[in-house]
This record gives structure tokens, C-alpha cells and sequence, in this order.
């Protein structure tokens, strides 16, 4: 299981949950409902309140709820050879982003996407971590955490060759 | 700009992100309710074991029906509460059932609220107890909203007798019709002083 530190009480299981909703569904309404779902499911099953169990509910909800909508496929991804790297990009000085342009480029992740770039730079999960809680194997996630951040970049780049005179 | 990585913006950015207090205190209610459930179910299988009664078995059963029904009243109060905007705008039920074609049942007319003057709104996709439901918004010759829920029954709704009970200040009824379980939530209705 993850080594990311154990929230502290409910309240702090509670907003974990949520954040990691949010950055499934992209929306805030659809993350509260989400999470409420998930909640009363693991209310009910009596489980142990642990964070990766309650990410697990989460994500078997969120899954559950949009196949049958049919708005989302979650298809492989196939990971190249410059994809196939470590997280260490995440604390990279060279990978700086600002805030304004990280909130606008989350919009544009596919929810897969988010999800991975969300356990690896928020929670603190490795490769291997979102690998067993997703259930895709380490080259998918690695090749989703670095698209994620490519996408994000590309955005702050053109944001500052806009602002160019 | 302070420069910060990645990882500590994204951290940020997260980090402003919470649930409304209302919201917190409603799910952290829900827990409080789940644990006081537990704590009797606890007495009462002890009681089981001791007694190994028919009767008792009988009250077990009850109670795992008190225990969905609390749930699921729970649930749709705190949905009724936010008041969702709806999806699907439409003024009848076959305009409904048009729209919302991801639904694996059909929408029904429930005799039970037949001659109650309620007018459709619209409707939204959502769950109950983690299965698809349709979230139908009526609103009575009051002006007052009211919300609908239909779904399948499964194995757990279809044991659950016809009830009415009051969540968090919302009044809930659950009943099955034709093969549905449905679930209308309401503001409670005080008795005039």
C-alpha cells in the first residue's frame, strides 16, 4: 500500500477524497457527489476508513458511473521510450509553471491524465503505487504523468510567447 | 514570481480546493450515523447468539432493512438539499425518456403521485446506493420543489417495504412500482400552529 502519509482525522480523509474527485471529474459539483457516493458505499460496507481504500471507491464509482454513460473509454496507452523516466521532473526547477496557467491547463487533461499527475505530485505516490491502485502497468502511468506535464508546459509556454510584444 | 516546481504548484492549486463546510458536516454526520447503526447491530447479534431464536432472526432481517432504508433516505435528502441543476429540461415524461438514453430502464409514471398536480421540470443522471438513477424535479401548485428518484430494483431494494421517514429536515418516501424503486423527497411539511 501507498507510503503516502495517513490523513489525520475524518475531516482531513474527507478533503483528501474530494481533491482526488476533483481531479477525476475536472468539476467540482461532480466531485462532491462523487465523494458522497463513495462515502455511504464505504459506510455501509463497514471498511476501515483508509484513504487508499477510499480512493479505490472513488475511482471504481467514477469508472462505474461514466462507462455507463458512455462518456469516457479508459484505452491503454502505449508509453515511449523518452516516457519511460522517474517522477524527479515534479521538483524540477526547470519545470515551473505558475498557478493561474496549471488551473486553466487541468481543464484540458483527460481524466486519466489528471488522475495520475494528482496521485504523483499531490499524494505522493509513486509510479509503482498508481500502478497497483489504478491497475496499469508502470510504463502507462509513467507515459500519462509525462504527457500531463507536456501538456501543461506547452500551455505555459504559449501563455508566454503570447505575452510577447 | 517566487519560482516553485511543479509538484509545489499543482499542490497549491490543490490545496484550494475543499469541500464547503455544509458539505463536510453533512458527510462526517453520516459517519456519526453509521456508527451509532453499528454499535446496536453489535447488541442485538449477541442477543442473537444467546437466544438462536426464529424471532430474533426476524428482527435482524428488520433491521438490515431499517439500515438501507436510513441510508438510502440520507442519500436522497442530502441530494434534494443541493439542488442540482437539472440536465434533461422537459415538460413530459417521453421527452424524458428521449434525452436520457443511457438509462437500462424506462422511466415510469408513478400512480402514487397521481392526482398530486406535480409539474416536470427536467431531470439529471445520478445514483442511488452507487446504481444509475434518474433524479426527476417536479414542482406542486405550491411552487414547492420536489424530487423524484427512479431505478431498478436489486436484490437489496426489492426487500425493502413501502416507508416514510424524514432526513436532515427532508421528508423521504420510498416505494416499488412495476419493477422500480422510487424515491420522492420533499421539504417536510410542519403542522400548522
Amino acid at each position: 500500500m501507498s507510503q503516502a502519509r495517513q490523513p489525520k482525522g475524518l475531516e482531513e480523509l474527507l478533503q483528501r477524497g474530494f481533491r482526488f474527485a476533483l481531479s477525476l471529474t475536472g468539476d467540482r459539483q461532480e466531485a462532491e457527489d462523487l465523494l458522497q457516493d463513495a462515502w455511504v458505499a464505504m459506510l455501509r460496507s463497514r471498511s476501515p476508513r483508509h484513504l487508499g481504500y477510499l480512493f479505490q471507491v472513488i475511482r471504481n464509482r467514477f469508472l462505474d458511473l461514466q462507462r455507463r454513460r458512455g462518456l469516457v473509454s479508459f484505452e491503454p496507452i502505449e508509453a515511449s521510450e523518452d516516457e519511460l523516466g522517474g517522477l524527479g521532473f515534479l521538483d524540477a526547477t526547470q519545470s515551473r509553471v505558475d498557478l493561474a496557467t496549471v488551473e486553466q491547463a487541468l481543464r484540458y487533461l483527460r481524466p486519466q491524465e489528471r488522475e495520475a499527475l494528482f496521485l504523483a505530485a499531490v499524494e505522493g505516490y509513486t509510479v509503482k503505487e498508481i500502478a497497483e491502485l489504478t491497475e496499469r502497468p508502470l510504463g502507462t502511468v509513467s507515459s500519462l504523468v509525462q504527457r500531463a506535464r507536456k501538456k501543461i508546459q506547452s500551455r505555459f509556454r504559449g501563455d508566454h510567447e503570447r505575452a510577447l510584444p | 514570481m517566487k519560482p516553485s516546481t511543479l509538484r509545489e504548484t499543482l499542490r497549491a492549486h490543490y490545496d484550494e480546493e475543499s469541500l464547503r463546510p455544509e458539505t463536510l458536516q453533512r458527510l462526517l454526520s453520516l459517519e456519526g450515523a453509521g456508527r451509532r447503526r453499528k454499535s446496536l447491530g453489535y447488541g442485538w447479534g449477541l442477543a442473537a447468539a444467546l437466544l438462536l431464536s426464529l424471532g430474533l432472526l426476524f428482527f435482524w432481517n428488520g433491521m438490515r432493512q431499517n439500515d438501507l432504508a436510513a441510508g438510502i433516505a440520507a442519500e436522497v435528502a442530502m441530494n434534494h438539499a443541493k439542488d442540482l441543476a437539472v440536465e434533461f429540461v422537459a415538460t413530459d415524461l417521453s421527452g424524458l425518456r428521449k434525452q436520457m438514453d443511457k438509462l437500462d430502464f424506462t422511466l415510469l409514471e408513478s400512480h402514487h403521485l397521481k392526482g398530486r398536480g406535480l409539474r416536470l421540470l427536467g431531470a439529471r443522471y445520478c445514483s442511488i446506493q452507487g446504481q444509475l438513477a434518474a433524479q426527476i424535479r417536479l414542482k406542486d401548485g405550491t411552487g414547492s420543489t420536489q424530487t423524484l428518484y427512479q431505478t431498478p430494483l436489486d436484490s437489496s431494494t426489492a426487500r425493502l417495504s413501502a416507508r416514510r421517514s424524514v432526513a436532515a429536515g427532508i421528508e423521504v418516501q420510498m416505494w416499488q412500482e412495476d419493477g422500480l424503486f422510487m424515491v420522492l423527497a420533499e421539504a417536510e411539511r410542519k403542522p400548522e400552529e
